[in-house]
């Protein structure tokens, strides 16, 4: 006995064969190839998504970051995870060319009523896995797109809140939200479209081919049929790779925030339900939303119901085509003016050019740094400077940044060498102090008329106060004899308004200017931040606000002084990079 | 003349010949494009699957870690929790988080010496019993001396020992995982 034979005995396989190998009523052909290619589409998703879900973790920490990982840490993550959303669109698609294709030639007619509504609820399915599948991002588009779709939902008929609540696991989007949607997504609807898959093949073949009455048998299943089924697979997967690469992948947005703003946008076969409501009044937009569906699956599956007649009426057939016509025109229609309006819509594109430099940011440091335990949100946290970038934006950038401030401009060189002899050559300069009051006091200090290599020498005197290791001796001697002398411009006279008359260079005393000993440096910057009324620091001419422990915590001061000196040696490009 | 219900029913010897050769190569066809497919498929996805399993997914800084005062350590071995101050665990940054244990103390010539927790038969956490002196490993009942050196049980060599050094009064320990189950100290 063969090993074929004892297999044989045991599976009947060769009569399979030789069933596919009968005659087919109609012949091979290339709409046939659709069935198969959405069987190969879904596995497709199956395997695609089975190697996704080693790297996933669906919990609000996690979920980002372990999309974020797959997608720029692992070789072919970013791929993969590109055919697993494109193939679902690829899903839809031939779904509806197969829908059309059978309503068309009227094979959902008796017999093949249930064959008919098996595949309508495939198509429910599919749209369920998109639905489920979308939020497990938990990016700002995965996010947002899933909290509308759920809002019709809630806003629709019947029981909605509570069947929200059910499906998103309590009150509100969060940990249970994910573990809910992955459950769906990889356990139940799985299980549920391979039970209906395995309903729908047997029954087909039940039935076999259908063709129109009086059809000739030719060609058969195996090889015939089967060859152009894995050539239009195979057209399929081409297409299919084209456009993921073409596409860049799957994409993913910044870590989702509730407490953002984004143009989140539903899937192009979703499109119609949003597009439609454009052209209603608001009392009706919900009607829109969630009626067009039902019409158009309770036409699906009222269909076999309608057409019973034994011989099918030109009436039912032009009436079919008719409803066909319709659907094209308004759904397809609906979704080519959806994406023309957002393509005219320039405020849109702002807002997507924003998204797009906010998602890069959060993925550049979620490379570089990881992500935190508290969540995707906190890997801006990791940023260079961020704490210190914080407080700047909450206390310091409205006096020391933009034309409305009113303290100096500090920035990029902040008490580099050239900052400093800008201050001493002409502190009323707009960058300097030009918009405090101080300067137009009476007795402000005046612009230094003294010869540029003096100016030279002081400003690399005041420098080298601040603890800058690159101070040169040499000049910082100079600087300080400048200073000493009592004639500045070199004429031989004594100079009223010279650097002594109102600076101290040594010491804590206060002046009617400000102590210059160790100005600059981490320590008097920190102390200059927490009282700038102070004697050494402005005294009495002080217009900054005092910044206690109430407004900067010491471990703030810490970090925002770090800043502050690093700002010495920034340039602006470092600067600006910061926000990049 | 062929049967009338064969779809190859076209007259004459030379057609059907030329039939069977047809469907021989529409077969093979079929073979090939669907080892392709599968091909195309598997190939992507079972590079995904596989992708980090030469990477080394889980790391935290390899500088000797703060244990412990060096006035604290005595003739009586101490377990000292050795944290690293950050570690990266695929795509997630965590601080402040637990390593191992380390038993620290100082041999008769005063020198400080640590020992790994990590028993080198299957990689427990070992245990001190203070009555004996001695270590045990709860798994499989290892007891090691004082000194480390296997005393009984299934480990092919002793406790590992772990690099010290002594900074500011601190001692520093470097962790290092090593292989378990032979009798070589190979880091893992």
């Amino acid at each position: 006995m063969s090993v074929g034979d004892w297999l044989d005995e045991r599976t009947g396989y060769r009569a399979a064969l030789r069933a596919a190998e009968a005659p087919m009523p109609g012949g091979p052909s290339v709409l046939r190839t659709l069935g198969p290619v959405l069987g190969f589409l879904f596995v497709l998703e199956l395997v695609t998504g089975l190697v996704m879900a080693m790297y996933y973790s669906p919990s609000t920490n996690d979920a980002w970051a372990s999309v974020a990982y797959l997608e720029d840490q692992v070789a072919m993550g970013a791929f993969v995870r590109g055919l697993h959303r494109w193939g679902m669109s690829a899903i839809v698609l031939v779904i509806g060319m197969h829908l059309v294709v059978t309503a068309v030639s009227g094979a959902y007619r008796r017999p093949r009523e249930v064959v008919w509504w098996l595949g309508v609820l495939l198509f429910v399915m599919a749209l369920a896995f998109s639905v489920t599948g979308f939020v497990l991002r938990w990016d700002q588009y995965g996010y947002w797109a899933t909290k509308v779709e759920l809002a019709y939902i809630i806003e629709g008929p019947g029981p909605g809140r509570q069947m929200v609540a059910a499906l998103q696991g309590g009150n509100d989007f969060g940990n249970l939200t994910l573990t809910r949607f992955y459950a769906l997504h990889v356990a139940l609807l799985p299980v549920l479209t391979g039970l209906l898959v395995w309903g729908h093949r047997r029954l087909s073949r039940r039935h076999g081919p259908h063709a129109p009455a009086g059809a000739k048998a030719r060609g058969r299943g195996w090889p015939d049929q089967t060859v152009r089924n894995l050539a239009a697979m195979l057209v399929t997967l081409v297409a299919l790779f084209a456009w993921t690469a073409h596409r860049g992948g799957a994409g993913l947005e910044a870590p989702a925030d509730s407490t953002s703003t984004f143009d989140a946008r539903p899937q192009w076969y979703f499109r119609p339900m949003f597009e439609l409501q454009k052209y209603v009044p608001a009392s009706l937009k919900l009607a829109i939303a969630l009626g067009l569906p039902v019409v158009v699956m309770g036409w699906l599956f009222g269909l076999p119901l309608v057409d019973r007649k034994p011989v099918r009426s030109r009436f039912m057939r032009g009436s079919v085509l008719a409803v066909l016509a319709v659907f094209a025109v308004v759904l397809g229609g609906s979704i080519v003016a959806s994406y023309r309006a957002d393509a005219r819509d320039a405020g849109l594109h702002e807002r997507r050019a924003e998204a797009a430099k906010q998602a890069g940011r959060a993925r550049r440091l979620a490379l570089a740094n990881g992500v935190p335990a508290g969540g995707g949100l906190q890997v801006y946290t990791t940023a260079p400077f961020y704490r210190a970038r914080t407080v700047w934006a909450r206390e310091c950038a409205s006096c020391h940044e933009g034309d409305d401030r009113k303290g100096p401009l500090i920035g990029a060189g902040f008490n580099d060498r050239a900052w400093i002899r800008g201050v001493i050559a002409d502190p009323a300069h707009d960058d300097y102090f030009g918009k405090t009051k101080m300067v137009k006091a009476e007795d402000a200090m005046p612009k230094t008329t003294a010869p540029a290599a003096d100016i030279d020498a002081l400003a690399e005197m005041v420098y080298a106060e601040t603890g800058a290791k690159d101070a040169d001796p040499a000049k910082v001697a100079r600087g300080q004899a400048v200073f000493d002398s009592d004639d500045d411009d070199g004429d031989g006279e004594d100079d009223e308004g010279t650097c002594t008359a109102c600076h101290e260079r040594t010491g804590v005393e206060g002046s009617s200017g400000p102590n210059l000993a160790g100005r600059g440096s981490p320590a008097y910057l920190a102390a200059l931040i927490r009282n700038p009324a102070e004697e050494r620091f402005f005294g009495v001419r002080d217009e900054m606000k005092a910044f206690g422990k109430d407004k900067v915590s010491d471990d703030d001061l810490a970090a925002l002084v770090e800043y502050l000196t690093w700002l010495r040696t920034a340039t602006p490009a470092d600067v600006a990079a910061l926000d990049d | 003349m062929a049967d009338r219900d064969d779809p190859d029913d076209d007259e004459g010897g030379r057609d059907q010949r030329g039939e069977a050769s047809r469907r021989r190569f529409l077969k093979v066809a079929t073979g090939c494009l669907g080892g392709g497919l599968g091909a195309a498929l598997l190939i992507p996805a079972g590079r995904l699957a596989l992708g980090v399993a030469g990477r080394k997914t889980v790391t935290s800084t390899a500088e000797p870690i703060d244990a412990i005062a060096v006035e604290q350590v005595g003739a009586t071995p101490l377990a000292v929790t050795l944290r690293a101050a950050s570690v990266r665990d695929a795509w997630a940054a965590t601080r402040d988080v637990p390593l191992g244990v380390v038993y620290v103390r100082k041999d008769p010539a005063g020198a400080i010496r640590a020992l790994s927790g990590v028993c080198p038969h299957l990689g427990c956490t070992i245990g001190f019993d203070a009555a004996a002196g001695t270590y045990v490993c709860p798994c499989h009942d290892g007891v090691f001396a004082l000194e480390g050196a296997r005393v009984t049980g299934p480990a092919k060599r002793g406790l590992d020992e772990l690099p010290v050094t002594i900074e500011g009064g601190r001692v520093k320990i470097q962790w290092i995982r090593y292989r378990f189950g032979g009798s070589d100290k190979v880091p893992a």
